[in-house]
């Protein structure tokens, strides 16, 4: 099992399927003891049921909160990385705007598919494209124009 | 944060005009989901007037044609007090709490669409009609990525598409709530309560609220649908809800068609004309929607990414290993599907002596199930890759969690 996602890269590819906190795959004997508290208690409509459920829905859910709170998306820094993937996208769309079009040449960053092409979603289309080319940490470490190219990340 | 003026003044906006085509058609029943429902029916018009205008029509004659036959319905629910505000404002926070930038993978392919439709929703409709215009997922509906651009205040800035988003996740939100409160008389807050617990002590649901993924509000709109039938006059708030869920994803059709027909079915057993008359209008309305938009898209020649196949029963089982491979991870679910499943026994178990709507929502949940079971047997052969790599089955069962939420909360 991983850890929780505290890349941007990480949560930008596969944070919305599952939330990752570590050890907690193996979560069958919670499901069972939940579905058989909530059916018992249910079935009785035993007084004071809805409020073992939820205090043991809480009592589950307190690996994957932590998680959460750790993750690049969760409370403490989805600030900072909403700003790493908006750097990247303004950048790409004020180099599109201003030579017309562009184009991505060569990517090495799995991440940066859907960032391009909403960074690019309004850009016109031309003849001649102005390069991109995006390195594996092209989120992280932002872009730089070289010699009408735009270069996003360290290159090797 | 996001930025919130112009998504209110939109959202205000449209709950007057739908207060507008409400107060000629009547068209929402009373209650605490009404001021949600009235914001919907203008999107839900808006969508239909960019997208498919002669579904609109159609519908609108219909509506003016019924209208003689309509009065207004006496309110079932009281009207929501603090404590309905208090906690649909926790769920509302949580979904305005959302990055300013999308940074999930689906959140910026549907927002780069919502910028495309900004201020108009013309160029993306014809660039989703032009076989290489490049829109993707190829022929999906477009209602997401249009409300989101209105609703962003019609703007194509970066943060506003996703302001826009989360204004639409929180309208789902209370449009759920106050269909939570509608549902049956007394203890409306408990159940209010149960529902928010349930929905947030699932880890991945926090995801999802502050994420511009449409899973969620395809569940919460598909819940909805299904406790509208508890009005003793849902009038036309399932046929708008079918339209909105239709128009979101292609999965939503499958939610239709399994809570409608189970509100049919209980409906004739009750003997409820109106009710009965509710779910058949919602049917042919969602039906109208869709099969419109496919057949522009035929029409123009753009591929519907989920054609149906024949059922292909040698992926029951590689998708029955996955399945229980994916919810038994208690960091994503928390006790959410176990207490699910609980709430679902006790109500086949006390049958009819379960109280109020929790027979009707554990046959509705049933239903949906198999419907999304039915549609992963029928897909494209791409959707037994999507499901093997981990990106379809937890966001299917993301769609189911709010119909768990409203069955655990039916049992105040």
């Amino acid at each position: 099992m991983q850890s929780p996602p505290t890349t941007i890269s990480r949560v930008l590819v596969d944070g919305a399927n599952r939330v990752e906190a570590p050890g907690a795959t193996h979560g069958e004997a919670w499901s069972a003891l939940g579905a058989v508290l909530a059916a018992t208690l249910l079935i009785r409509r035993s007084r004071g049921a809805h409020a073992a459920i939820v205090a043991f829905a809480a009592l589950a859910s307190l690996p994957g909160l932590s998680a959460w709170a750790a993750r690049a998306d969760g409370p403490r820094r989805a600030g900072s990385s909403a700003a790493s993937v908006d750097r990247l996208s303004s950048a790409i769309e004020t180099f599109a705007r201003e030579h017309g079009c562009a184009n991505v040449v060569r990517s090495s960053c799995v991440a940066c598919a859907p960032v391009v092409r909403f960074a690019l979603a309004r850009s016109a289309r031309c003849a001649a494209p102005a390069p991109i080319v995006l390195e594996a940490d092209a989120i992280e470490a932002g872009c730089a124009e070289r010699s009408g190219t735009l270069v996003c990340g360290t290159p090797p | 944060m996001i930025a919130l003026v112009a998504p209110l003044a939109v959202t205000l906006g449209s709950a007057i005009a739908g207060a507008a085509a409400d107060g000629a058609l009547g068209l929402t029943p009373r209650g605490a989901s009404r001021a949600p429902l009235l914001v919907l029916v203008t999107l839900v018009a808006a969508y239909l007037a960019s997208t498919v205008p002669i579904a609109l029509a159609i519908l609108v004659l219909l509506a003016v044609a019924t209208r003689a036959r309509r009065a207004r319905s006496p309110s079932l629910a009281p009207l929501p007090g603090l404590g309905f505000w208090i906690a649909a404002g926790a769920l509302v926070l949580v979904c305005l709490s959302r990055p300013a930038h999308p940074i999930l993978w689906d959140e910026l392919v549907w927002l780069s669409k919502a910028r495309l439709a900004a201020p108009w929703p013309s160029r993306l409709v014809r660039a989703a009609l032009d076989p290489n215009g490049g829109v993707i997922p190829s022929g999906y509906p477009l209602f997401y990525s249009l409300a989101s651009a209105w609703l962003g205040g019609f703007s194509s800035q970066r943060s506003a598409v996703a302001a826009g988003a989360a204004a639409f996740d929180a309208l789902a939100c209370v449009a759920f709530l106050g269909a939570v409160w509608d549902s049956k008389p007394g203890r409306r807050l408990g159940r209010v309560a149960i529902a928010v617990a349930v929905l947030v002590t699932c880890p991945i649901v926090l995801v999802h609220l502050r994420a511009a993924y449409v899973d969620l509000p395809v569940g919460l709109l598909a819940a909805t649908l299904a406790l509208s039938f508890e009005a003793p006059r849902p009038r036309a708030a399932p046929a708008v809800l079918a339209i909105a869920l239709v128009g979101l994803k292609d999965e939503g059709l499958a939610h239709v068609l399994a809570v409608l027909a189970v509100a049919t079915g209980f409906s004739a057993i009750r003997r409820s004309r109106r009710r009965l008359t509710a779910a058949l209008v919602g049917l042919g309305c969602g039906a109208t929607a869709f099969a419109a938009w496919r057949l522009r898209l035929a029409s123009a020649g753009v591929p519907a990414d989920h054609a149906l196949n024949y059922v292909r029963f040698d992926r029951a089982a590689p998708l029955a290993r996955m399945l229980a491979s994916h919810a038994r991870d208690r960091g994503t679910w928390g006790a959410t599907l176990g207490l699910g499943a609980g709430a679902w026994i006790a109500a086949w178990a006390r049958g009819r002596r379960a109280p109020g709507p929790s027979l009707r929502l554990a046959a509705t949940l049933s239903a949906q199930a198999v419907a999304l079971g039915l549609a992963l047997l029928c897909g494209p052969d791409r959707l037994m890759e999507f499901a093997a790599n981990g990106t379809l089955l937890n966001r299917l069962i993301v769609q189911l969690v709010p119909m768990v939420a409203a069955l655990t909360a039916s049992w105040i």
